[in-house]
Order: C-alpha cells, then structure tokens, then sequence
C-alpha cells in the first residue's frame, strides 16, 4: 500500500516525475537526463533506475504510478508497456493478454 | 435550496481521453464504451441539471504530497485543464459556480469535514473524461 512511508521514500523520484507536467521541463529532461536528475537529489540508485526505466525497483523505491506515468509519457513509455515489464513480458505477449490488441 | 436530481458513477481511464481526442468513438474497439453514454447524455439534456458536482480523485493532476489534502473542493469561476504530462488536451477550461461553491463549503466545514478549498484547481482526467463522456461542450 502506498502510504505516508512509502511516499516519504520515494519523495525525490515523485517529486522529480512530478515536474515533467511542465512542457520545458520535458524539454529539458529529453536534452539532458543526468543533468535534469541532478536538480532533484536523488541517490545514485534512483538515477540508475530512472536511466533504465526499471518500472518495478521504482515502484519498490517508493515511485508512485500516478507521478511514474509521466517520466512514462516522456520516455513513451505508457501503462502496457510498464506493466509488460513489471511482469517480465514483452508487450506483444502482455497485449495478446488484452481484447483491444492495437492497445498502447 | 437545491435538489438532487440524478447520480452517476463512470469510468475515467485516462486512455479514453486520448480516445476522445483522437476522434475514435467509431473505432471497434472503442465503440462500444462511447455508444453506452449516448443515452447517458439524452437522459442529462432531458433534466437540464443546472450543476454538476464532479467527486474524483486527483492523480497528480494539480496536487503533489508536498502538500496533500484528504478532501478539496473547488470553489471557482472557471477551472483550468491539467497538462497531466502530455501537453494540455484540446478542451474548454471548466465554468464554476462560485456561489453555489461557497454554499456547499460553508456546510461541508460546518459538519466537520476537513477540506481544503482551491480559489484555482486545475481538473485532469479523473475529471474530465466523466464530463466529456456525459455532456457535450462548446468553447467557451
């Protein structure tokens, strides 16, 4: 369950997510990852997660899908494809799961 | 003094906003969920609600745990559309009703309820895909 612990450990990878609802700061992150990730203090262990798009360890880090799903749109990553991951498919095997195959 | 008229619990998957968007309501697989508020939205016209109270939950849509409120209540003239991290979707900011806001709050606070009230709230798709699946919208 995502509570009060929870968020105050993932506080810097949210917060970071969270800035993406800005268009420049999209821009930025897509100029310059390390640099953009920099800002935010976060561990080495949270940069190394973030710069492998390891859905799962940020989830278990304390990353909130709610503020995940925009670092997501920014990396064209959306919620198949996350969720693909986190459960060690490929999305075209995730997808043959599904009714709408042409879901992204 | 105002009366219920009508209540309806909807989905408000975020991907039937960019559906919405992109003009699928015919697409196959999508047909389906949009045919099912044709009715929804005939029934609303026939009751001429004069407005809309919208429960959701916020996504990050306009808060962030910096500072997190249990309850918020809008009480606005207008409320503005979230860019949820996709750019701002192509629809008309939100007319509030201030006063009836106003009213509803003094009563909430009243019986206890702890809310934070937002004088500005931009609204996402926990709002918006309910609005635009059961109301048709004009630009303002």
């Amino acid at each position: 369950m995502f509570d009060l612990r929870r968020s105050h450990q993932g506080y810097r990878i949210n917060k970071m997510c969270n800035s993406l609802i800005v268009k420049d700061n999209r821009a930025a992150f897509q100029a310059d990852e390390d640099a953009y990730m920099q800002r935010f203090g976060l561990s080495s262990e949270e940069q190394q997660c973030i710069r492998e798009r390891d859905w799962a360890r940020l989830v278990q880090l304390g990353g909130n899908i709610y503020f995940l799903i925009k670092l997501g749109f920014v990396t064209q990553n959306g919620l198949y494809r996350m969720g693909a991951q986190m459960r060690g498919e490929t999305l075209e095997d995730f997808l043959k799961t599904r009714h709408a195959k042409g879901a992204r | 003094m105002s009366r219920i008229i009508a209540g309806i619990a909807t989905s408000h998957v975020p991907a039937i906003g960019g559906a919405y968007d992109r003009g699928a309501q015919a697409d196959p697989d999508w047909k389906p969920l949009f045919d099912a508020y044709i009715p929804v939205r005939a029934w609303l016209r026939q009751l001429r609600p004069d407005v809309a109270i919208v429960v959701y939950n916020d996504h990050g849509g306009d808060f962030f745990f910096d500072k997190y409120p249990t309850f918020a209540i809008g009480a606005a003239d207008h409320y503005a559309v979230a860019d949820e991290g996709m750019g701002i979707r192509p629809l008309p900011r939100v007319r509030g009703h201030f006063e009836f806001s106003r009213s509803l709050v003094h009563s909430l606070v009243y019986d206890e309820f702890d809310l934070t009230v937002c004088q500005e709230l931009a609204v996402e798709h926990g709002f918006l895909v309910p609005m635009h699946l059961c109301f048709e919208h004009t630009p303002d």
